[in-house]
């Protein structure tokens, strides 16, 4: 089977979908963010999607879950959706299962969390005392404290903490998923020097390496984190020789093509971007490597959305369109593609010549252009 | 070349959607706008002589690392052609690369994608735009994959576009010099045999055709890219591999012209310069040869006159048996007259000799062994043909019969053939199959094991066989041919008795066991097992 990674148009949000080699799906984030009363909104019906692809594939679960943090625009609909264990509430017919929760330690001691939020924690706290089902990501000490006042025999749920410079278990590239996940965040650096959580810069940073005919395809996934957690990563990662667990060809743009996951400076026309984070961004990309920016589309110059303080920032998108054409790649934003009239989900397949979008004729069954049927 | 001379040239006026006339065209544009804005975005529709052209942004869904250099997203052109036509694709990309499985196209226009080696006539009736735009991006993708060589497909169908097709055996083109030859046109006119002019039978109508044969050595040998379109870009193209071509046919036309009268239909016939060349994959693998050839509308005795070796006559006054003479001393090449004359790009179909038949059956040797086969009844006279298909054996057929009514139930033969001897019969058949210089299938009317006058020829083909096939269904005959002196291999081939089952007996090749024993053995079978039972034509079960 061939392994796809797939976005979906969310305006400023995050899900993204990957189907592994051997049938298995991993979701990371999920934002349900379509107002269904509007008609004119052009997001993604994410659940409608997602269950078309769960029906297509005749299963009703997701091998794995990434919250990579649980800010409103990455999990958004997540009680709707999923059928949650720790409460019968959140358990019916429809409701999507989840054989493993990958949240974040902040999303397990953050105090006064709402909605969605306060959900995913409470299902990552269930699972964390049910000893299965999760893996957190933190360093193992950090959770230490907290579990030992919540009675929770720390030793007997070790191996569920997942800590920064190490492999999500249960993912190789030798085995049938040809995939692994290298965790880059949240890691021990800012945990140590942390009193308080911050939500963004302590999410969850990975790498996800593909294999397929012996070429190996990297998918950068950075969450929401701005320039100076991207910099320490990038410090962390030389000091280690990770560097080539920050090679990309792929790349999941931190925080919905924000200045600030660039550069302090949003800057005029293009974002100058942090030496730490420039090498990440030109020398750690791959010839003919993509940017997927997930986010509305980039606001014209001059235009209302061009002032806005919110992402997209022009200014930034500048910069990584003008680097990204340049390295024979293509920069795309979700809520632009095929059009910013009608966005649509997209996917790239993973193939032994790199990552290739995924494309098809519509209305043109798979065996139309294959030989005649028959010979004679 | 450049390309938007091209376009400005073949397609000079830019239309809307409602103009164009060719409802494929529309049905088409229209489509890629309400369907597949995904995969493609129209930016222009066209109209000239060659047709109309929508011309479109096309998303390849080329992988990162492509194995050529596809773009992302290239511009192409759809060609839809005035009649009913199979649309044709060109990439508007001066630049676009050479790859396996492109069309070839005239002098001056971009490279163009084949995306269908069905016929039209046979695409056309499941032809839809989703078809066409799923085509394109399935040959771009294989393309990118380096996966263009389907197993399903011809390596290199270069084909034309022309639509003219001549078909003559490879034993005349290695000997083009030595006969006269005619090009008979079908009822069409698109499909022409050529056959050396002795052969010409009645009032037919026939193109007086002089060929002049090339081979390129594959050292020599460059992809062909795009069709020579006159003489001069022909010779330039031959140039390229190492082919002189002015030059050799002013040693060949100077030749004729000195003795015109011998020469005289050949000096006025056309010219068709076959060129056999080696198909070279791009990455350089040979994949076997192909002919092509380029026919020109002028004769021969016109040509020699551009060459600068002939002049021509206004009267017989004037001498030259041709209409024709050599110049005394041989002037310059015109050059621009021979660019003057075009040159029709023509495929050349090899006729079905022993080597195409070989190739087409998977197989890489020519098996020309001399195989008898003893019977030329029911299953003899579908063996040996089905063999035959296969470029296999030199024959010897074997059989006193004669071919009665009730035969056409089981038999090759037709209706016309009742009352012919089956050994003539199916040599004739097998003679017919193949195209071989030498004897296919030669025929003796006797019955083996039996004294005749034949004895003598029947034990010479079989002494001299490499393979002997009893297809008697005779056990009188076979075990004749099991115990005769020959050193052959043996087989024996026969039908049940009820005829829904057939049944081979191969002795091994060192004849360690004969057919006696096989016969043996498979009575052994046919008496103890009971799924055999049908096979014996009695009831051993009651004993």
């Amino acid at each position: 089977m061939q392994a796809l990674v797939n976005f979906f148009p969310l305006g400023n949000a995050d899900t993204a979908r990957l189907d592994l080699a051997d049938g298995r799906k991993v979701l990371i984030d999920f934002a349900a963010m379509r107002c269904d009363d509007d008609e004119d909104d052009q997001r993604c019906d994410l659940p409608t999607t997602l269950r078309r692809d769960m029906d297509k594939a005749g299963r009703d679960y997701f091998d794995a879950v990434c919250i990579t943090h649980t800010d409103t625009d990455h999990c958004k609909g997540f009680g709707d959706f999923f059928w949650l264990d720790h409460a019968a509430l959140y358990q019916g017919k429809g409701r999507v299962k989840i054989r493993e929760l990958w949240v974040p330690a902040a999303a397990i001691l953050e105090e006064n969390l709402k909605d969605d939020a306060r959900l995913v924690r409470a299902e990552a706290r269930y699972r964390l005392r049910q000893g299965k089902g999760i893996r957190v990501f933190s360093r193992p000490e950090r959770l230490k404290a907290w579990m030992e006042a919540e009675g929770i025999d720390f030793e007997s749920r070790k191996h569920l903490i997942v800590d920064a410079g190490k492999l999500v278990p249960g993912y190789t590239l030798n085995g049938p998923e040809k995939v692994e996940f290298f965790v880059h965040c949240p890691f021990g650096w800012r945990q140590d020097e942390n009193t308080v959580v911050d939500r963004n810069e302590d999410s969850i940073v990975m790498q996800a390496t593909f294999v397929e005919g012996g070429r190996k395809t990297r998918l950068l996934l950075a969450s929401d984190v701005n320039y100076e957690t991207l910099a320490a990563i990038v410090k962390v990662s030389r000091k280690h020789g990770n560097e080539d667990r920050l090679a990309w060809d792929l790349m999941k743009l931190p925080h919905h093509c924000s200045y600030k996951s660039l550069g302090p400076e949003r800057g005029s026309n293009e974002t100058v971007p942090d030496p730490d984070v420039k090498w990440l961004f030109e020398d750690q990309r791959q010839p003919g490597s993509d940017i997927i920016s997930p986010s509305w589309p980039i606001p014209v110059k001059g235009s209302k959305a061009d002032d806005d303080v919110q992402p997209p920032h022009r200014q930034a998108a500048n910069y990584h369109r003008r680097i990204t054409v340049a390295h024979d790649g293509e920069f795309i934003v979700t809520m632009e593609h095929p059009s910013k009239s009608d966005p649509k989900p997209f996917a790239y397949k993973i193939t032994a010549f790199g990552f290739a979008l995924a494309l098809a004729a519509p209305m043109v069954a798979g065996t139309a252009a294959a030989a005649s049927p028959r010979a004679g | 070349m450049d390309v938007k001379a091209w376009l400005t040239e073949s397609f000079d006026e830019v239309i809307e959607v409602d103009d164009l006339t060719s409802s494929a065209a529309a049905s088409f544009a229209r489509f890629v706008d309400r369907h597949a804005a995904e995969l493609a975005a129209v930016v222009a529709l066209r109209r000239g002589g060659a047709g109309e052209l929508v011309e479109l942004t096309f998303r390849t869904g080329r992988p990162q690392q492509s194995v050529v250099p596809i773009r992302r997203t290239e511009r192409i052109g759809v060609r839809f052609a005035g009649g009913d036509s199979m649309p044709f694709v060109y990439v508007l990309r001066s630049d676009f690369p050479d790859t396996a499985h492109q069309n070839l196209t005239a002098e001056g226009s971009p490279r163009a994608i084949c995306i269908d080696d069905r016929s039209w006539a046979e695409a056309r009736l499941t032809w839809t735009p989703a078809e066409l735009v799923q085509r394109i991006l399935a040959w771009f993708r294989r393309a990118a994959e380096g996966a263009l060589h389907d197993a399903r497909q011809p390596v290199d169908p270069l084909m034309f576009g022309t639509g003219y097709n001549i078909i003559m055996s490879r034993a005349l083109i290695d000997n083009v010099n030595t006969q006269d030859l005619v090009a008979v046109p079908d009822d069409t006119g698109t499909l022409m045999r050529v056959i050396p002019l002795s052969q010409l039978q009645g009032r037919t109508l026939a193109l007086p055709l002089t060929v002049a044969a090339y081979r390129v050595p594959p050292a020599q040998m460059v992809r062909l890219s795009f069709a020579p379109g006159n003489l001069g870009s022909l010779a330039d193209l031959l140039a390229a591999r190492g082919i002189d071509l002015f030059a050799d046919l002013r040693t060949r036309l100077a030749e004729w012209l000195n003795d015109a009268r011998t020469n005289a239909a050949r000096i006025n016939s056309c010219l068709a310069v076959v060129v056999e060349m080696p198909i070279i994959s791009p990455d350089g693998i040979q994949q076997g040869t192909d002919f092509r050839a380029f026919v020109t509308a002028e004769k021969v005795g016109d040509i020699a006159v551009a060459l600068g070796i002939a002049h021509k006559v206004e009267s017989k006054d004037q001498g030259g048996a041709a209409g024709f003479v050599t110049a005394l001393t041989a002037g310059a090449v015109d050059e621009a007259a021979l660019i003057a004359m075009a040159v029709l790009p023509v495929e050349v179909h090899a006729t079905f000799d022993r080597d195409l038949a070989t190739r087409l059956a998977g197989r890489a040797i020519p098996d020309a062994r001399k195989a008898v086969i003893v019977g030329g009844g029911a299953i003899g006279a579908h063996v040996a043909p089905c063999l035959t298909r296969e470029g296999r054996f030199r024959w010897t057929v074997i059989d006193d019969d004669v071919l009665l009514p009730h035969n056409l139930a089981r038999h090759v033969g037709f209706g016309g053939d009742v009352t012919r001897r089956k050994s003539e019969l199916l040599a004739g058949a097998l003679a017919s199959i193949l195209d071989d210089e030498d004897s296919v299938a030669t025929a003796i009317t006797a019955q083996v094991g039996v004294e005749g006058q034949q004895n003598d020829d029947v034990n010479a083909a079989l002494d001299g066989a490499d393979i002997i096939v009893d297809a008697s269904a005779s056990l009188l005959a076979e075990r004749f041919l099991s115990d005769h002196y020959s050193k052959a291999r043996r087989f024996s081939i026969f039908f049940s008795p009820a005829g829904d089952a057939a049944v081979l007996l191969a002795e091994p090749i060192d004849r360690s066991v004969t057919l006696r024993d096989l016969e043996a053995q498979y009575l052994r079978h046919v008496v103890r097992e009971e799924g055999m039972r049908r096979f014996g034509p009695i009831d051993y079960a009651c004993s």
